[in-house]
């Protein structure tokens, strides 16, 4: 709860900082130790909540579960990794600096709203915070229509699925007579076979899918992050995502468990399908840009299989997944702002050039790609663990494997571009020692997570 | 036939017609009228529900508010006088069935399900006792989502000035695609000059 | 302890290699593999009463440990792996390499890699090896290999990535069937693997094995294996040849024949009639080939067919022959390749019909090319004799249906592996002298390098009992 007031209030200060500060600099100093700062906050709040009594807050309109701070806590993390590797490029994107901070204090709020939700309401504005921002910032650079037209699909296809999801709450809320999740477990079961819920939870799992950019809902996902400035897609594609996965598990998880013999099905197959989708359109991409955004696609499968899985391990697995992809795509965006040309010819000679850059790039997309002891193995080692222990779906796991290899190939694309292939690749802006040493933090984060994973979980 | 049922079924006319006008008009500025119409047709079942509070800002925000908000905007484009082009036969006819299809299912669902009260006492559903609730913090107090939903319309108001504030440039952001791919250099001159200016 | 030097002198050296400049990282890699052939012959050489063992918790959530053990065939295969990589050196000494440091950095990664494989006794653990194994060798064959490295390599590297997949998915399957606490250990594995009902061992057998019939490679799945060998820079295709195949067998021996009996019963006579496919396959395009390094691609797929076959016929005899054979193939092939590489070295080309008159040109090279080639097609008195003779003896002995019949073609395909090596020994080292390049002979790490080869050769053909008895212990477990 605290982290949620101090989110706040911080993003209230970003933006009165944009009335009394005028030098970009120093605003993005400012967020950086907001950002720091509020990491101290979630930890606090982690630190105060005992570990097997979960807080309800407000009538039990949230519900402070351990696992859901501690989930905050990394996101947060991974937000100041963001603001620390590219806190800079934000500062190119146009003028109002101080108000695209404002607006992703604003989506941590959201963030946590999701995680610890309780209740659908509460759900709902926790995603609507979440996306609002997020519409803004894809439009936030004004003198590149493309950028224009991200935010406007964006948010037409946010709205439809707004509705979506709002639908499939009423129809819930008929069937189970209440908002609250944990309630709606009892009242449901009680009438198991109820059409209206079948039906709400079927239009919840199509605006979720929407949501994660999960096929066939995923149109807009290329599009709009490829049209948006990369330092805001490199937000959108990680933290963001994470949460509304986070969100899709919780109500799946808490709710509509004991239903799961009647949607795991159709959930299954809408993974397939992202994963199919995902990974044979990523491979005929000439632009790492839009590489990444049908690889955010196919990433986003693979994290459907905690949804899949409805067990314990799924939390998990999830926590895991969301850093470790969330770190390395971070990673790999904070190269690719510093080139200009955003093909794969782009990359060519990058290992001459610039060494390190080459390297770090190397291992995240090591991870990406699920290679061991990188933390990308271990994120798809606990997801693939989750549904192989619920046992009715190894045909999936295996389909999936397969596209995982099918990966390898466009990811291994750009290695090959920039260890074997000659070529004097353009650096947009120069590369610092600073970046370099943040580079090679996040690096050393992405293969910490791969060796010792323990270290960012917690107890379920 | 009582007059329930007779206002009933004008009210239905009233929110049915104007939707299917809405949706078939040709002229946009005509179909934000008929949306209209069909809003009010709402909020006047909420009043032959009993439940006021609910059909007033039924009135206030979708009536006052937002459609008058959609005729503004159409105003400021133009072109708002002329007819909208007709759409493919293809994507009408789809089009109408998928709002067919939507139609019966949430008919057959409403009407295969027993609804049943939640077992809580009920509240008298007048705007004092509503705005207490919304405020309070004892049980089946809103004031969580009252505050959270603040925050999301300072987001939002966020997001509108930075979106609409630096459109001081309306002539670049109106022309064509060709302008900037044909003189991208020029365009990037003029953008400076009217970001300093702001 | 003494196990994780193992890893550890490689690795560490491996990274290191990476910061040196010039010939620094030569001599850097020399030390390294000197170092750890030393104990790795300590480890094989000296008799310990039970198999080492090396464990520390590492992943406690997943039932993980970083537990390695040495037995017979582990410290057999960590023992050629020495030998090998410091040939591998000795030999690389007067060449020129570009970017050195990084390429003997792979190098030494890639041999850390494969001890880990050979060691691992912790399926997640085997499983991470096997995938750093190999990542470094991707690296160095796009990266100093031939004109077309880049597609063959990235066909090689894909082909191996989804096989360790779906081993993965096995692996996962079979420790959620672990009693009690999920676990990894091999113990756990096995014992979790054979009490599964047949049923689920037939296709949990085909999810495990595919990476390892990739690996090997076994029939159908060897079409990555001639391109890459071919591609490769040559102590690249040591590595692959002498080294990374065996991983396969040696999965196939640790991982699978203990974990899944039922399953592998099943598919045994499956696996034998495409390894025997792939045996006279191989040797009738060995037959046609002209350029000398596909001829020893093939022929190395016929070799690997034999020792597969063995692996699937569950006999004492046969699984001995198979730990004997793994160390004498790669010694033996190893001889092949580096003689391969010294004549294209010397004369530009390794295409036999332009080849000849080594004989003359240069003789101790010719002379160390017949007594490799003799070993490789098993001529006694050589090393080849004495494992190929106990591989048949196995086949022989098998119990299934057609053994006799399966043991004919095979030793068919070894026959025509007879004529197509003597056909290359003639037109290499003796005819005319194809070409006016002045021939020199072998220089000093040449020499040393052939002679630890030849060495090997003539002492296990004749006194083969210390191999024999390093891993006599292992192969009697391993029949079901």
């Amino acid at each position: 709860m605290k982290a949620i007031i101090a989110t706040t209030v911080f993003g209230v200060i970003m933006m009165f900082a944009g009335l009394w500060v005028n030098d970009k600099k120093s605003i993005a100093g400012l967020a950086t130790f907001l950002f720091a700062a509020l990491l101290g906050v979630t930890i606090w709040d982690l630190t105060t909540t005992s570990v097997n009594s979960p807080k309800s807050l407000f009538n039990d309109m949230l519900r402070s579960e351990h696992y859901s701070l501690w989930f905050n806590t990394i996101m947060t993390g991974c937000s100041l990794l963001y603001v620390l590797l590219m806190g800079k490029e934000v500062q190119k994107v146009g003028k109002y600096v101080s108000e695209y901070f404002a607006l992703i204090f604003f989506i941590l709020c959201g963030l946590y709203l999701l995680s610890m939700y309780n209740n659908l309401l509460m759900m709902f504005i926790g995603i609507e915070i979440l996306s609002i921002p997020q519409y803004i910032l894809a439009g936030s650079d004004k003198r590149n229509l493309k950028s224009s037209e991200a935010s406007l699909k964006y948010f037409l296809m946010g709205a439809f699925s707004t509705g979506i999801l709002l639908m499939g709450i009423t129809l819930l809320y008929g069937a189970a007579r209440t908002f609250n999740i944990t309630e709606m477990v009892t009242l449901m079961h009680s009438d198991a076979l109820n059409p209206l819920a079948l039906a709400g939870i079927l239009f919840i799992m199509i605006a979720f899918s929407f949501k994660v950019s999960a096929a066939p809902m995923h149109m807009w996902t290329p599009d709009v992050y490829d049209g948006s400035p990369t330092v805001f897609t490199a937000f959108m594609a990680t933290v963001v995502k994470s949460a509304a996965f986070f969100a899709f598990l919780r109500l799946f998880q808490v709710s509509f468990n004991s239903l799961s013999e009647h949607w795991v099905m159709v959930l299954a197959i809408i993974t397939a399908a992202t994963l199919l989708v995902g990974n044979v359109t990523a491979v005929f991409q000439q632009s790492v840009k839009r590489m990444l955004a049908y690889s955010s696609i196919a990433q986003a499968g693979f994290m459907l299989f905690a949804v899949l899985a409805v067990n314990a391990v799924a939390w998990q697995g999830i926590i895991i997944y969301a850093v470790a992809y969330s770190v390395a795509t971070i990673g790999i965006f904070a190269v690719l702002v510093k080139l200009k040309d955003y093909t794969y010819d782009g990359f060519n000679g990058l290992a001459q050039r610039e060494p390190l850059l080459a390297f770090v790039t190397t291992i995240f997309l090591f991870s990406l790609a699920g290679i061991p002891l990188t933390g990308g193995f271990m994120a798809k080692y606990y997801v693939l663990l989750a549904v192989v222990q619920q046992g009715q779906l190894m045909w999936l796991v295996i389909f999936a494997l397969l596209m995982a290899a099918i990966s390898v190939y466009y990811y291994f694309r750009v290695i090959i571009a920039m260890y074997f292939k000659a070529g004097t690749p353009e650096i947009s802006s120069p590369v610092t020692g600073g970046d370099k040493f943040m580079l090679v933090v996040t690096c050393a984060l992405v293969i910490l997570l791969g060796v010792l994973p323990q270290l960012f979980l917690t107890k379920v | 036939m009582d007059a329930r049922t007779i206002i009933f079924y004008l009210l239905a006319a009233t929110v049915i017609g104007g939707g299917l006008m809405a949706v078939t008009s040709r002229k946009i500025f005509r179909s934000a009228v008929f949306l209209l119409f069909s809003l009010i047709g709402i909020a006047g079942f909420y009043f032959f529900l009993d439940q006021e509070f609910i059909a007033a800002v039924q009135v206030v925000v979708y009536v006052g508010g937002i459609v008058v908000l959609i005729l503004f905007s159409i105003f400021l484009t133009h072109g708002s006088g002329e007819d909208m082009k007709k759409p493919a036969l293809g994507r009408a006819v789809f089009s109408a069935l998928a709002a067919a299809i939507g139609c019966v299912l949430t008919m057959y669902l409403i009407s295969e399900h027993t609804f049943q009260g939640s077992g809580k006492p009920a509240l008298e559903p007048s705007a004092g006792n509503i705005g207490a609730q919304m405020l309070s913090v004892t049980e089946y107090g809103f004031i969580l989502p009252f505050e959270v939903v603040s925050m999301l319309l300072l987001a939002a108001m966020i997001g509108c000035i930075v979106i609409a504030i630096k459109v001081k440039v309306p002539e670049q952001k109106v022309m064509p695609k060709i302008k900037e791919e044909t003189e991208p250099v020029e365009l990037e001159v003029v953008e400076e000059l009217k970001t300093e200016e702001v | 302890m003494i196990l994780i030097l193992l890893i550890l002198i490689p690795f560490l050296t491996g990274i290191i290699s990476f910061t040196t400049k010039g010939d620094g990282a030569k001599s850097l890699g020399l030390l390294s593999s000197m170092l750890t052939l030393a104990v790795a012959a300590y480890v094989s050489g000296a008799n310990f009463a039970a198999p080492i063992t090396f464990t520390k918790p590492w992943i406690p959530i997943l039932g993980t440990q970083f537990s390695l053990m040495a037995d017979g065939m582990s410290s057999m295969l960590c023992l050629l792996t020495g030998i090998v990589s410091l040939v591998v050196m000795i030999m690389n000494v007067n060449k020129p390499v570009e970017r050195a440091g990084a390429f003997y950095g792979f190098l030494l990664l890639s041999q850390a890699g494969l001890m880990g494989v050979f060691l691992a006794s912790d399926a997640l653990l085997f499983y991470v090896f096997w995938e750093l194994a190999l990542i470094p060798v991707y690296f160095l064959c796009s990266q100093w290999g031939g004109e077309k490295r880049i597609p063959v390599t990235f066909k090689f590297f894909i082909y191996t990535f989804v096989g360790s997949l779906m081993m993965l998915a096995g692996l996962i399957y079979l420790s959620l069937q672990t009693p009690g606490v999920t676990s990894y250990s091999w113990n756990d594995i096995v014992r979790a693997g054979t009490s599964l009902p047949a049923d689920q061992q037939m296709w949990l057998f085909w999810l495990i094995f595919i990476a390892f019939a990739i690996k090997m490679p076994v029939f159908p799945f060897h079409t990555w294996q001639p391109d890459t060998y071919e591609q490769s820079p040559t102590p690249v295709t040591i590595i692959l040849s002498a080294l990374m195949v065996k991983m396969g067998l040696f999965a196939v021996l640790r991982w699978l024949i203990p974990v899944l009996p039922a399953g592998v019963a099943y598919w045994s006579e499956t696996v034998v009639i495409l390894s025997v496919v792939g045996i006279v396959y191989a040797s009738c395009i060995a037959i046609v080939q002209t350029d000398i390094k596909r001829l020893i691609a093939y022929s190395s797929i016929a070799h690997m067919g034999l020792m597969c076959a063995a692996a699937f016929t569950n006999s004492a005899v046969g699984m001995h022959g198979i730990m004997v054979q793994m160390f004498n193939h790669g010694i033996n092939i190893t001889g092949m390749w580096v003689i391969v590489s010294m004549i294209e070295q010397r004369y530009g080309t390794r295409d036999m019909t332009k080849l000849g008159g080594m004989a003359s040109a240069a003789p101790a090279m010719a002379i160390a090319l017949v007594i490799i080639s003799l070993a490789n097609i098993a001529l006694p008195l050589t090393n080849g004799f004495v494992g190929e003779f106990m591989l048949f003896n196995g086949i022989f002995r098998a119990d299934t249906a057609g053994h006799i019949l399966i043991m004919v073609v095979a030793g068919l395909g070894i026959i025509l592996g007879a004529v197509y090596t003597l056909n290359m020994i003639q037109r290499t080292a003796y005819g005319d002298a194809g070409s006016a390049v002045v021939v020199k002979d072998l220089s000093v790490n040449e020499y040393l390098g052939l002679a630890i080869i030849i060495s090997l050769i003539l002492f296990l053909g004749v006194y083969p009992k210390p191999l024999l008895d390093l891993t006599a212990g292992v192969a009697g477990m391993m029949v079901r």
